[in-house]
């Protein structure tokens, strides 16, 4: 019987108006050839240069705090921001270490604080803490003069990011994950709490309570990026992100409350703290082997070799998955992976890639096994590390 | 057009090859053209992101390095541009007259009857997965979502689309 669906298969017919316009667009592109594409292309960069410059001095700031956060080394930094606490956990001391080591940043660590904010009508948004390795980019937003009454989630009708100055290429577009911190995090057993460590409560309505403002009544946008290319890395770039308008989501339907625009150019740190452990484990059950483990405070990387070839049926992809680590100490860090990607980098299934972002900072030199899932129900395996041929 | 063919035509149009670039953009037109309706839901703005989006990707051909993700790159860009469109038509026109514009097109009734009986966050996930092949991952990655999102997002659109048969083609 034929599927509903098939309409979307269906044969269809393209509108003249689309012809006319995709071959106006083509007769551009035989006409102006190359050379006109290429002045394009340079207005384009100059338009877009002098566009950057209007933004406020909040990117030449940004710059400018980078660099201090990555040069000063035997300041008393600033703590993170609370919505960055609660996505990436960790100590007072983890937090100043990371910031010495360059990886995180505290953007309030200016002479002129005032300067990284964007206002748009009554609500003003200002970076706040970045934290960033090869593969993923975390970046916290405070966002002022505007509170929305009740237990209801925030939300941008509008989140883009991208990296680079050329939006449109091809490695400028990476993943992201962007939302309202709400108060809640993940315990060492993997179960949600409140970031003060208290059990979940519910409203009358049966609603999870969540808390999305700080005790100031302020809200706080986490932005993450991710860099799925195993041979591409966010360090030294710059980060663009554009949010457009304020309002609420309710079953996934956003409900528009204040209009704006605030766009902000962040430059990512060139610091790197990740750990290389090469390794050669087969992994118990499959057809993987372990090739290599790159560990960095807030991410792991993880190659293998697979034989026979990888096969993906239905969305699996049938690549072990990284959960955790164990540390010297005897410390079991089961649901330390927070997200991420896994994909084969070959086209005949033989070598495959994982990255994972974590909840929690950790010290990769401490590191002495993973945690490998290799499928759901079964238990994890352990797999440890040749200590003996780390390289930083 | 074979698998080897595209390729060839990718890396002749990255060479700024104006008649090869024609001929690929030709060839993915049907596979634009559902996108874009499926964010925009009427002609006129589609051609427009079709317009730019071919112009687009002329202009950074060259920036492309894995001519096997060339038409995950070229839908990045149409869905980039169709979301500009939006958002120009959101300042210049309420949502009830944007969406009534639609019924004055001609073309292709059944699939923009179909995709109408459909809320907005269902009709690009069920365009790239049924119309185009996408795996899901893959969706996950165009949008920006996470796989669970599209997962849901394509079972609730079935069943959607389902019910909008059932009812006899009309919107519930």
């Amino acid at each position: 019987m034929r599927e509903h669906r098939d309409i979307f298969t269906d044969e269809i017919r393209i509108p003249d108006v689309v012809l006319r316009k995709a071959d106006d667009a083509f007769a551009r592109i035989q006409k102006e050839g190359n050379l006109e594409m290429n002045r394009k292309k340079e207005q384009k960069k100059k338009k877009r240069r002098n566009f950057l410059r209007r933004q406020t001095a909040a990117a030449a700031c940004i710059c400018l705090l980078v660099a201090a956060g990555i040069t000063a080394t035997a300041a008393i930094h600033r703590l993170w921001s609370r919505g960055m606490q609660g996505t990436v956990r960790a100590t007072q001391t983890q937090q100043q270490e990371l910031i010495e080591q360059g990886v995180a940043t505290v953007l309030e660590e200016t002479e002129s604080p005032e300067n990284l904010s964007v206002t748009d009508g009554a609500i003003t948004i200002t970076p706040q803490t970045v934290i960033v390795d090869s593969h993923f980019a975390h970046v916290s937003f405070l966002v002022e003069g505007y509170a929305p009454d009740g237990n209801v989630e925030p939300a941008f009708e509008f989140t883009e990011a991208w990296l680079g100055e050329d939006p449109d290429a091809e490695n400028a577009q990476a993943s992201i994950n962007a939302s309202f911190y709400n108060g809640i995090v993940s315990d060492e057993n993997g179960n949600p709490v409140y970031e003060d460590g208290t059990a979940l409560e519910s409203d009358g309505d049966g609603r999870l309570i969540s808390r999305y403002q700080d005790e100031s009544g302020r809200l706080e946008y986490i932005v993450s990026v991710h860099s799925s290319d195993p041979q591409s890395s966010l360090s030294g770039q710059t980060l663009h992100v554009s949010l457009s308008n304020l309002g609420t989501v309710s079953k996934a339907e956003y409900i528009p409350a204040q209009e704006g625009n605030w766009e902000f150019a962040i430059p990512l740190s060139d610091s790197d703290s990740t750990v290389s452990f090469p390794a050669d484990s087969p992994i118990d059950g499959t057809g993987f082997v372990l090739k290599s483990v790159d560990l960095s405070p807030i991410s792991a990387t993880i190659q293998y070799d697979a034989d026979p070839p990888g096969e993906i049926r239905e969305d699996e992809t049938g690549i072990p998955h990284f959960m955790g680590v164990v540390l010297e100490d005897g410390t079991r860090l089961p649901y330390l992976a927070d997200g991420g990607s896994d994909r084969y980098t070959d086209e005949t299934m033989t070598s495959a890639c994982t990255m994972s972002r974590f909840d929690r900072v950790i010290d990769p030199r401490a590191v002495t096994s993973i945690l490998i899932l290799t499928e759901a129900g079964t238990d994890m395996q352990e797999v440890p590390l040749r200590r003996e041929s780390v390289s930083e | 057009m074979l698998e080897k063919e595209i390729q060839t035509y990718i890396q002749r149009a990255k060479e700024h090859d104006p008649d090869a670039f024609t001929d690929l953009m030709q060839f993915y037109m049907k596979d634009m053209y559902r996108t874009a309706i499926a964010i925009l839901m009427n002609d006129a703005d589609s051609a427009d992101a079709i317009q730019d989006t071919i112009l687009a990707c002329w202009e950074k051909m060259d920036t492309i390095r894995e001519p096997r993700y060339f038409k995950t790159w070229l839908t990045k860009i149409l869905i980039r541009k169709c979301y500009d469109i939006r958002k120009q038509q959101a300042n210049r026109v309420s949502f009830e007259d944007w969406q009534e514009e639609s019924a004055c097109d001609s073309y292709n009734v059944e699939l923009k009857e179909a995709l109408a009986a459909l809320e907005d966050k269902y009709r690009l996930p069920m365009i790239l997965f049924y119309g185009q092949g996408y795996r899901i991952r893959e969706i996950a990655g165009i949008l920006h979502i996470p796989v669970s999102t599209v997962q849901t997002r394509l079972a609730r659109g079935r069943k959607k689309l389902a019910a909008y048969y059932e009812n006899g083609g009309i919107r519930p």
